[in-house]
């Protein structure tokens, strides 16, 4: 049970959302639920699952960059 | 949907053999081990959207395990859909989400496959020489060498001097697996590309070096149980 990871919607066209991982990379995923631009959001094998909190998503974002800053992770 | 004992058992185990979910979360862990204690069979069930809710911590991880007993049809979250969750593609994705958050691949190509291999759940030959422990995981062409394992402290059964085991990280998780479930969690795995690749690319992982797992493990437990 790792971290989720949070992504940004970036753009929905269709049935076709464009989501940002905090990285930067982006990837095309189907959703089920109801999602605007600059929301974050939890996937699941290329599917929308929920939609989170910004706040809740900016801490794990931080929580990740922590862990890569400190080099937690070599 | 609902969980039985049996399965929260082994969300827990699998919990508190994670290297990076285990601290950041150990609240959550902690309330879990005290739900199973006071649960009373293994057959017994909880309502599962209600046990997340009353999680201390907030937590997205327990959404994805109930979205994919749901995909394959199940109202109930047994042992079986445990094993599945840690060990298909589904966790492979969620792991390869994880290390291009962090830029592994970028930073260190061989600890990002070491970091993919441990986090799926593995059916491996054990081999126990006194209190030492150590497997190899043979899939095809890939044989990985794994050594600096530790039994979960809610193992049951005593461990043989050779057997079938699952692993997770440096966790011995479960012994005295068939071999028709080996072949199934194997199956399972030769159908993953990159679980594979990075597997194969391994060919052996110490954890008492490879990002002091083996050492973290013991102190967490000593915290918890």
């Amino acid at each position: 049970m790792c971290l989720t990871i949070p992504k940004k919607v970036i753009s929905i066209n269709g049935g076709v959302v464009i989501v940002e991982n905090p990285n930067g990379d982006r990837q095309e995923m189907k959703t089920i639920v109801e999602l605007k631009p600059g929301d974050f959001c939890l996937t699941q094998q290329n599917v929308v699952i929920d939609k989170m909190d910004k706040s809740d998503a900016q801490d794990l974002i931080k929580e990740i960059r922590r862990i890569k800053e400190k080099e937690e992770i070599l | 949907m609902i969980i039985n004992k049996g399965a929260l058992e082994k969300l827990v185990i699998l919990n508190t053999s994670c290297r990076v979910f285990g601290e950041k979360k150990a609240d959550n862990t902690r309330y879990l081990i005290d739900v199973v204690k006071r649960m009373e069979n293994s057959q017994e069930t909880l309502d599962y959207a209600e046990l997340v809710r009353n999680l201390p911590q907030k937590s997205f991880t327990y959404k994805a395990l109930e979205v994919f007993a749901r995909m394959r049809g199940w109202e109930k979250i047994h042992s079986g859909i445990i094993h599945s969750f840690f060990s298909e593609q589904e966790h492979v994705d969620f792991t390869l989400d994880q290390i291009a958050a962090q830029e592994l691949r970028k930073r260190n190509p061989k600890f990002a496959d070491k970091f993919l291999f441990s986090h799926l759940l593995v059916p491996v030959t054990l081999y126990r020489d006194g209190e030492e422990f150590r497997a190899s995981y043979v899939n095809g062409k890939v044989h990985v060498a794994i050594n600096g394992l530790l039994p979960h402290p809610w193992l049951k059964g005593d461990i043989p001097k050779k057997g079938v085991a699952l692993i997770h990280f440096a966790t011995i998780v479960e012994i005295g697996i068939s071999n028709q479930t080996r072949r199934l969690f194997k199956d399972r795995q030769a159908k993953s590309k990159e679980f594979m690749e990075a597997a194969g690319a391994i060919k052996e992982i110490d954890y008492r070096s490879f990002w002091n797992v083996h050492e973290w493990t013991k102190d967490f437990w000593k915290c918890l149980f």
